[in-house]
C-alpha cells in the first residue's frame, strides 16, 4: 500500500515537473486580450463610458488606442440626438491630428482611423442635425484627400439638398 | 505506533532512494542528450571544395539533368591566373575543355563548361543528336589545373529520361541552337509529354530566367497548337518560318494544360532557361565580322544568359568581360571552342586574313561555345587591365590567326576597348529639363520631392531614372569636361545606348574652358516602342571635325535607366518606384488588361505588404515610406501603378451595412478574412475566438458551431473592402491588390454604385466575393430560437432568405 502511495507521489512529482516545463513553453493569455474577445454586443458599456472613451481620445494627446474599442464606442453613440454627443462628433470632424493605434490593435481597412471616425460622425450629424451641418460636409468634401470620405460627404450634401461646391 | 513510525521511516527512506534514482536517471538522460546533440548537430565543419558545379538555374549541384548546361565556379586559386578546366569522363575521354581566368580574388566566376549535356555534336555539323543512354552510363569529374595546382570534383548526370522536355531542332528533329534566317525553318521537338494532351508552343524573346506566372508573349504573334494522339508522347513541329524569323535570341516554352498563357516551372517545359534557347542569325560573309562584345560584369550569380551591357571604356580597376550572341553565322562555328584574344588596337586596314594574333593580357582564353550558334556566355578576359587602346577578337579554328568571315572583332574602327581615362568625358545629363522634354515628372518618396535634375551627375555619383511614353524621340541636355589639356576644343560628340538607339552627333565647343555648356542631343530613332525598364549603357564617342571622316574615340560610359510607358502617364508626379516596377513587370504588353494582369501578378515583387495601417496624407508616399497599407491604400496604389503606364482603373469601396435582417438578428457585424494578404504569411490582426459555422445555414444548431481561435482580419460594418475595376473592351475586370489577386471576370456588367443587395450581388459573390471573404460575422438566430454571435461561411449564405421576395436580402453593401 505504502509502495503504491510512494509511486503515486513520484508520479505526481514527475507530472508536476512535466506540467511545469510544458507551462513554461506556453504564452500567457493577456487579460486585456481575453476581455477584447468578448462579443461586440457586450462591449457597449453604456453611454457615459463610450462618450468618455471618445473624449479621452480627442483631448488627451499622444494616446495610443485600441481600434475596436474606439470604433465600437463611436458606433454606439451614432444617431443619438444629444448635445454632448454632437459636440464629440463635431470635435472628431475638426480634428486633423492623426490617431495613433496601439501596436497590437486591429486596423481599419478602408481608411485611416481618423477618417473612419469622421465617416461615422458625418452620418450621425446628418441624422441628428440635418442641414445645420451642411457647412461641415462642404468643408470635408472640398478639403479631404480621402476619396471615400469625399464621396460620403458628397452623398450627405446631395441627400440634404445641398449643391456640391467646386473642387480645387 | 513505533512499528508504524519505523515503517513510515523505512518507506520515506525507500522513497528518497527512489527519488534519488529517478533524478540520477534524468541527469544521465540529459547528459546523453547533450552529447548526442554535440555529435549530431554540431558536426565538424567539412572543408569546402574550391570547385563548384552549377546548373543553368545557378544552383550549386552534384548532379546535372540531361540537356542542361554545366557551369563551373572555382575559388581559392591564384588571382588573375589562367587555369585549364576539363570535364573528364570515367573512361578518361575529355568531354570539354576551357582555359579560364581568375579574378583578383582568385575565383573563376560561374562559366559554362558543357552545353547541352546528352547531345552529341559531330565535328563539322551544327546540329546534334540526342544520346542520353551514353551520357548517363558514365561518371564525370571536373579537373581544374595549372602548373602549380590541381583540383578534381566528381559529378553525375541524372537518369531522368522520362522527364518532359522540349528543344529547338532542325527539320530532321535534331537539336539545333542557331538557325540561318531565310534558309532554315525553326522546329520544336517535344518528348515525354502526356499522351492525348494539347500543348501551346510559344516562341518568346530570350529571357535569362523564367519565373512562375511570367506571361508568354510570342514573337511569332501566336502560339503553335500541338494536339497529341491518345498514344503519342512526342512531336516535331515547325514553330517559325525561315523568312519570317527575326535576328536575335529566343526561348521556346510549352504551355501545357490548363492553358494560362503563363510559364509555370512544374507544368511547362522550356528550352532556354538561363541560356538562349536558339538564335536566328544571318548567313556568314567572306568579309570581316564586327560585333560588340566587351561588357560589364554580369549580375551576381546565378550565371546570366548573354544579354550583356556592352561598353568600350573601362577603368584600370575594372575587370573586362566579354559575351556575344553572334548575329552572323560564321563559316566555321561548328566546333566546341573559341579563343579570346585582346590585341593592341589596329585600324581596319591592318586586319589581313591569316594575320597572327598576339594577346597582350598574358595569354588567350579558351572558351566553350554554344554548339551551332557560337554564343559565348560571360567570360572574364582581363582582371587587371592596363591603360591603352585594344581590340578583342573571338578566334575560331584555325586558332592563332585572323580568319576573315569567321573570327569576330570588337571593333576594328573605332577602338574596341579603351582602358583608362578618355580625353573628354560626359559629366551631367538632364532628362526632365522642362515642359518640352516629354519626360514624366518622377517623385522620390524618400526626399518627398521631384527627382533632381540633372538626373545623371558623375561628379556626385547621381543616377536617377527618367521615364517617357514608348516610341518617343528623346532630347536630353548633356555637359562635357576635358580631362586632357591636349583634347581638342571643338569636337563632334554622340552616344550609343545599345538596342539600336544612338544620340545624333552634335558639335560641342569648349570655347577654351574645361567644361562645356549643356548641349541638346536627340535620339536618332524613337525610344523602344514597348513598355520596358531599359537599362541602357551609354557609350559616348567624340571625333574631331569634320565628321564623319575622322577617327572615333571612346569617351566614358555609364548606365542609365529609362522607363518607357504604354501611354502618357495619368499620374503627375508618378512615384519613382511604381514607375520602375510597372515598366519591368508589364514589359512588352500593349493592352490595358495585359498590363493590369502583369502588375497584379507581380505586385508581391514590390516587397510592399498588406496588413499595415493606412497612412495619413499622401497615400502613395505613405505606403512607400511605411512599406504597405490596408485595402484603402492598396486600391490607390494599384490605380497609381496602372496610371504610371497610362492605364485608368476605377477605385471602388464596398461598405458593409448591418441592416440585412430584422432585429434582434444583425447581418452583418463584419466581414472576416483568413488570408494574410500581400506579402503577409498570416493576418496582422490579433487572434480571437470565432464561432464558425461551416455547413448549416440558416438556423444552425449549437452542434454546428466550431470555436476557433485564429488570427483573421475582421472589418466591421461601416468599414468594408476596397478593390479596382478595369473597364476593357466592354467588360469589367475586378482586381484585389490587397491580396494580389485578379483579374476576376463576370462580377458586374456596369460599375457598381449606391446600395446593392440580394440578386444584384449574385455574380459578384459567385465569381469573387465568396472566394475573398471567408466568413460573415453576425448576431444570428439558432435553430433552437436563441441568438448568438456567429461567423457563417460566406458560401452558405443565400442571396435572399425568400427567393421570391427581393426585400429578404441577406447581404447589403453600399458602393463608393
Amino acid at each position: 500500500m505504502s509502495k503504491v502511495k510512494m509511486n503515486i507521489r513520484y508520479f505526481i512529482f514527475i507530472l508536476f515537473v512535466l506540467v511545469f516545463f510544458i507551462g513554461c513553453g506556453q504564452k500567457k493569455e493577456e487579460p486585456s486580450r481575453i476581455a477584447r474577445q468578448e462579443e461586440e454586443t457586450k462591449q457597449v458599456v453604456g453611454y457615459e463610458a463610450n462618450l468618455a472613451i471618445i473624449q479621452d481620445i480627442l483631448e488627451v494627446k499622444e494616446t495610443e488606442i485600441d481600434w475596436r474599442t474606439i470604433y465600437a464606442a463611436t458606433i454606439s453613440l451614432r444617431n443619438l440626438k444629444d448635445k454632448r454627443t454632437e459636440t464629440a462628433f463635431l470635435k472628431i470632424m475638426s480634428r486633423e491630428r492623426p490617431i495613433s493605434l496601439r501596436k497590437d490593435s486591429d486596423i481599419p481597412g478602408a481608411m485611416n482611423p481618423l477618417n473612419m471616425l469622421k465617416a461615422v460622425a458625418m452620418e450621425s450629424l446628418r441624422e441628428t442635425g440635418g442641414k445645420q451641418y451642411l457647412e461641415i460636409f462642404y468643408k470635408t468634401y472640398k478639403e479631404t484627400d480621402e476619396r471615400i470620405l469625399r464621396e460620403m460627404a458628397k452623398a450627405h450634401i446631395l441627400a440634404l439638398g445641398g449643391t456640391l461646391p467646386k473642387l480645387k | 505506533m513505533i512499528l508504524k513510525y519505523k515503517q513510515y521511516k523505512n518507506n520515506a527512506k525507500e522513497g528518497y532512494v527512489k527519488l534519488k534514482t529517478v533524478l540520477i536517471i534524468l541527469l544521465l538522460i540529459v547528459i546523453v542528450c547533450f552529447f548526442l546533440w554535440l555529435k549530431i548537430c554540431r558536426k565538424k565543419p567539412v572543408e569546402e571544395s574550391p570547385v563548384s558545379i552549377l546548373n543553368s538555374h545557378g544552383e550549386v549541384v552534384g548532379e546535372i539533368n540531361p540537356m542542361d548546361t554545366v557551369f563551373v565556379s572555382v575559388k581559392k586559386l591564384k588571382p588573375a591566373t589562367l587555369y585549364d578546366i576539363r570535364v573528364m569522363r570515367s573512361d578518361n575521354k575529355e568531354i570539354s575543355y576551357a582555359r579560364l581566368l581568375t579574378d583578383l580574388r582568385g575565383e573563376i566566376p560561374p562559366t559554362p563548361i558543357w552545353y547541352d549535356v546528352g547531345v552529341e555534336y559531330m565535328e563539322g555539323y551544327r546540329a546534334g543528336k540526342l544520346n542520353f543512354e551514353e551520357v548517363i552510363n558514365h561518371k564525370y569529374r571536373l579537373v581544374v589545373s595549372s602548373p602549380e595546382q590541381k583540383f578534381e570534383f566528381p559529378f553525375k548526370i541524372i537518369d531522368i529520361k522520362l522527364k518532359p522536355r522540349i528543344y529547338s531542332a532542325d527539320e530532321n528533329g535534331n537539336p539545333l541552337n542557331g538557325f540561318i534566317r531565310g534558309r532554315e525553318d525553326v522546329y520544336a521537338v517535344g518528348k515525354n509529354l502526356p499522351a492525348g494532351s494539347t500543348i501551346h508552343l510559344y516562341v518568346v524573346e530570350d529571357r535569362y530566367r523564367w519565373a512562375d506566372g511570367d506571361l508568354l508573349n510570342p514573337v511569332t504573334k501566336k502560339y503553335v497548337t500541338v494536339n497529341l494522339e491518345s498514344n503519342q508522347t512526342e512531336f516535331k513541329v515547325q514553330v517559325w518560318e525561315k523568312h519570317a524569323a527575326i535576328i536575335g535570341g529566343y526561348d521556346i516554352i510549352a504551355d501545357c494544360m490548363p492553358f494560362d498563357g503563363c510559364y509555370f516551372e512544374h507544368t511547362d517545359p522550356n528550352d532556354g532557361d538561363c541560356n538562349i534557347g536558339f538564335c536566328i542569325q544571318d548567313e556568314g560573309a567572306a568579309d570581316d565580322i564586327e560585333q560588340k562584345m566587351t561588357c560589364q560584369a554580369p549580375s551576381p550569380p546565378p550565371p546570366a544568359a548573354p544579354n550583356p551591357k556592352y561598353k568600350d571604356t573601362f577603368s584600370p580597376s575594372e575587370a573586362v568581360w566579354v559575351a556575344i550572341n553572334p548575329i552572323v553565322q560564321g563559316q566555321n562555328y561548328a566546333g566546341k571552342n573559341a579563343k579570346i584574344y585582346v590585341i593592341n588596337q589596329l585600324p581596319k586596314s591592318s586586319y589581313a586574313h591569316g594575320m597572327t594574333l598576339t594577346d597582350v593580357t598574358g595569354g588567350p582564353k579558351t572558351t566553350v561555345i554554344q554548339p551551332g550558334c557560337a554564343n559565348v556566355n560571360y567570360n572574364l578576359i582581363w582582371a587587371n587591365p592596363v591603360a591603352g587602346k585594344y581590340d578583342v577578337v573571338i578566334d575560331f579554328p584555325p586558332f592563332g590567326v585572323y580568319d576573315k568571315g569567321t573570327d569576330i572583332v570588337d571593333m576594328m574602327d573605332p577602338v574596341g576597348l579603351l582602358v583608362g581615362d578618355p580625353d573628354i568625358e560626359v559629366r551631367r545629363i538632364k532628362f526632365n529639363w522642362g515642359v518640352g522634354s516629354g519626360a514624366v515628372n518622377l517623385k522620390d518618396h524618400v526626399t518627398n520631392a521631384l527627382v533632381p535634375v540633372p538626373e545623371w551627375d558623375k561628379t556626385i555619383n547621381r543616377s536617377e531614372p527618367a521615364a517617357y511614353t514608348r516610341g518617343t524621340v528623346i532630347t536630353i541636355k548633356a555637359q562635357f569636361y576635358k580631362l586632357s589639356s591636349t583634347a581638342p576644343d571643338a569636337v563632334v560628340i554622340w552616344a550609343d545606348l545599345g538596342q539600336g538607339i544612338t544620340l545624333l552627333p552634335q558639335t560641342v565647343n569648349f570655347a577654351g574652358a574645361s567644361e562645356s555648356a549643356y548641349v541638346d542631343f536627340t535620339t536618332a530613332v524613337p525610344s523602344p516602342n514597348y513598355i520596358n525598364k531599359n537599362d541602357f549603357v551609354w557609350q559616348w564617342y567624340y571625333a574631331v571635325p569634320p565628321y564623319p571622316g575622322s577617327v572615333q574615340n571612346p569617351m566614358n560610359s555609364h548606365s542609365h535607366t529609362i522607363c518607357t510607358t504604354f501611354l502618357a502617364s495619368l499620374v503627375n508626379p508618378a512615384y519613382k518606384e511604381p514607375m520602375l516596377w510597372t515598366s519591368e513587370w508589364a514589359k512588352y504588353w500593349s493592352n490595358e488588361k495585359g498590363i493590369c494582369d502583369s502588375i497584379i501578378s507581380k505586385l508581391y515583387l514590390s516587397g510592399l505588404k498588406y496588413g499595415i495601417s493606412n497612412p495619413y496624407g499622401d497615400v502613395i508616399d505613405g505606403v512607400l515610406d511605411q512599406g504597405g497599407g490596408m485595402c484603402g491604400s492598396w486600391y490607390q496604389m494599384f490605380a497609381h501603378m496602372a496610371g504610371c503606364q497610362g492605364v485608368f482603373v476605377n477605385q471602388k469601396f464596398y461598405q458593409l451595412k448591418n441592416d440585412a435582417a430584422p432585429s434582434p438578428e444583425v447581418k452583418w457585424y463584419a466581414i472576416v478574412i483568413k488570408d494574410g494578404g500581400l506579402n503577409q504569411p498570416q493576418p496582422t490582426h490579433a487572434a480571437q475566438n470565432f464561432n464558425d459555422v461551416d455547413s448549416v445555414y440558416p438556423n444552425p444548431s449549437q452542434s454546428d458551431i466550431t470555436i476557433r481561435n485564429e488570427k483573421r482580419y475582421v472589418f466591421s460594418s461601416g468599414d468594408g473592402h476596397c478593390i479596382n475595376f478595369l473597364d476593357y473592351q466592354g467588360k469589367l475586370y475586378l482586381y484585389d491588390p490587397s491580396f494580389g489577386k485578379g483579374p476576376f471576370d463576370n462580377t458586374f456588367t456596369a460599375l457598381p454604385s449606391g446600395d446593392t443587395t440580394g440578386t444584384a450581388l449574385t455574380n459578384f459573390r459567385a465569381n469573387y466575393h465568396d472566394k475573398a471573404i471567408d466568413y460573415m460575422k453576425g448576431y444570428i438566430k439558432l435553430g433552437d430560437g436563441t441568438h448568438k454571435s456567429l461567423t457563417i461561411k460566406t458560401t452558405l449564405i443565400p442571396d435572399l432568405r425568400n427567393s421570391s421576395d427581393p426585400s429578404t436580402f441577406e447581404i447589403h453593401y453600399k458602393w463608393y
